[in-house]
């Protein structure tokens, strides 16, 4: 551990803590009577333990926001908090001590310190800015996400046939594929990974120029997956097509586009121009 | 009491501070590695780990560098596995590459995986990129 140190005093042995004990001292630590006094150093130090850990399983903790949402009520809040925090109705609870808001101090610095590191879903704890559970660093983006598969069935450019048999084959739903590609591509490798935990499919098609289109599609077969996306510095700019948000980012000088329908995580990247990679986005819906 | 809590709120702030430079402070992008998947699983104590990257362009060698497979609680690994003791870990002229390792564990214990990834020409250029998975089960 290199931050907190707690003026002096050894807290080492909560590094070697598993994360459910330590989440475990946290919650008797926030059931304590009003009239017993937190070591907050103590607390502070597991704070950031169970934050640096958390910063390096990304995406992986909570499958959905509703899962995460379920853990923190269960895992931080009195247990006569629970059932209003699940109706929603925590407003309706009598004024609580300051030291109740010490403790939620506390956690919410986990709870930062984790969001932070894009590892908790953003709804759940009030950033409600994204409708699926993804998260970035500023070199990686991030994301696991359910959400309906799109119905358009569009026609698939000749170059992509045999992506779509393998999608067929493996049980991919259909709404993944762009039905327009720049001109002059062609399908330089694809690829098949069937493996336990999901599916992947890849196509690399190139052009005359070495320009390169890239085509991942990950179908996921349960939740315990950490993805991530190389990426420049910045946010991801998010766009709608086909009532999908596609979060575009860049890698030094190509773009990418990743996104997720139901258990598929896909991703396009290569593109050389914003506008090609829009044009590719929008042809998957239809457009 | 509201001393306490200012002081409280000043050491979240610090520790989230200390924490962001560690986890921020790292290099943008890579040439090389474009993405990359970790999925982890465990049955009857038997660890699975498989990890996909898929590279910029097609490569010379293209896959995974080694794998850790950590026991929760442990600081060093369980079990490590490299490219070198294991070559299907690492595929060759191709832009993606999958591979797979198992380890016997305990059914009583908690598992998480580290994978090193590498895309480029070994001993020539290339870029690799770590990531963890989640804790199993």
């Amino acid at each position: 551990m290199s931050g907190f140190q707690g003026h002096g005093r050894d807290f080492s042995e909560y590094s070697h803590m598993s994360t459910d004990d330590l989440e475990a001292i946290l919650r008797a630590d926030f059931e304590l009577p009003e009239s017993e006094e937190s070591d907050m150093e103590k607390i502070l130090y597991i704070t950031e333990v169970i934050a640096q850990r958390n910063a390096g399983h990304p995406t992986g903790r909570y499958a959905n926001e509703d899962e995460a949402w379920e853990s923190f009520v269960e895992d931080y809040c009195p247990e006569e908090d629970r059932e209003v925090l699940r109706r929603g109705k925590a407003a309706e609870k009598p004024r609580r001590g300051k030291r109740f808001l010490t403790r939620v101090a506390a956690i919410a610095a986990v709870i930062a310190l984790a969001a932070a590191a894009g590892t908790v879903t953003a709804s759940a704890f009030g950033f409600d800015f994204w409708d699926w559970l993804t998260g970035w660093t500023r070199e990686v983006f991030s994301v696991l996400a359910p959400k309906s598969i799109p119905d358009d069935n569009c026609e698939i450019p000749e170059q992509l046939i045999e992506l779509q048999e393998a999608m067929e084959e493996h049980g991919f739903p259909d709404g993944l594929l762009p039905a327009w590609l720049p001109d002059g591509y062609e399908m330089a490798e694809l690829k098949c990974d069937d493996t336990p935990f999901f599916v992947h499919l890849y196509g690399r098609l190139k052009n005359n120029r070495n320009d390169l289109i890239i085509l991942d599609y990950y179908m996921h077969l349960d939740n315990e997956t950490a993805f991530e996306v190389q990426k420049n510095d910045g946010d991801p700019e998010p766009y709608e097509s086909g009532d999908v948000t596609h979060y575009i980012t860049t890698n030094f000088e190509t773009y990418y586009a990743t996104w997720a329908v139901d258990n598929v995580v896909c991703v396009m990247s290569g593109f050389t121009y914003h506008d090609e990679l829009i044009r590719v986005i929008d042809s998957i819906y239809g457009g | 009491m509201k001393k306490k809590l200012l002081r409280t709120i000043s050491f979240c702030l610090l520790a989230a501070a200390l924490l962001s430079t560690s986890v921020f402070a790292s290099m943008d992008a890579n040439h090389y590695i474009g993405s990359t998947n970790v999925s982890i699983g465990a049955k009857n104590g038997v660890v699975t780990v498989v990890g996909t990257v898929t590279a910029t362009n097609s490569y010379p060698d293209v896959g995974i560098n080694w794998i850790e497979i950590y026991q929760v609680g442990k600081s060093t690994p369980v079990a490590t596995y490299t490219y070198t003791s294991r070559p299907s870990l690492m595929g060759h002229n191709t832009g993606s590459h999958t591979a797979t390792v198992t380890y016997n564990g305990s059914s009583s214990e908690r598992y998480y995986a580290k994978v090193g990834f590498y895309a480029g020409q070994m001993g020539v250029a290339g870029g690799g990129h770590t990531m963890n998975s989640v804790i199993v089960p």
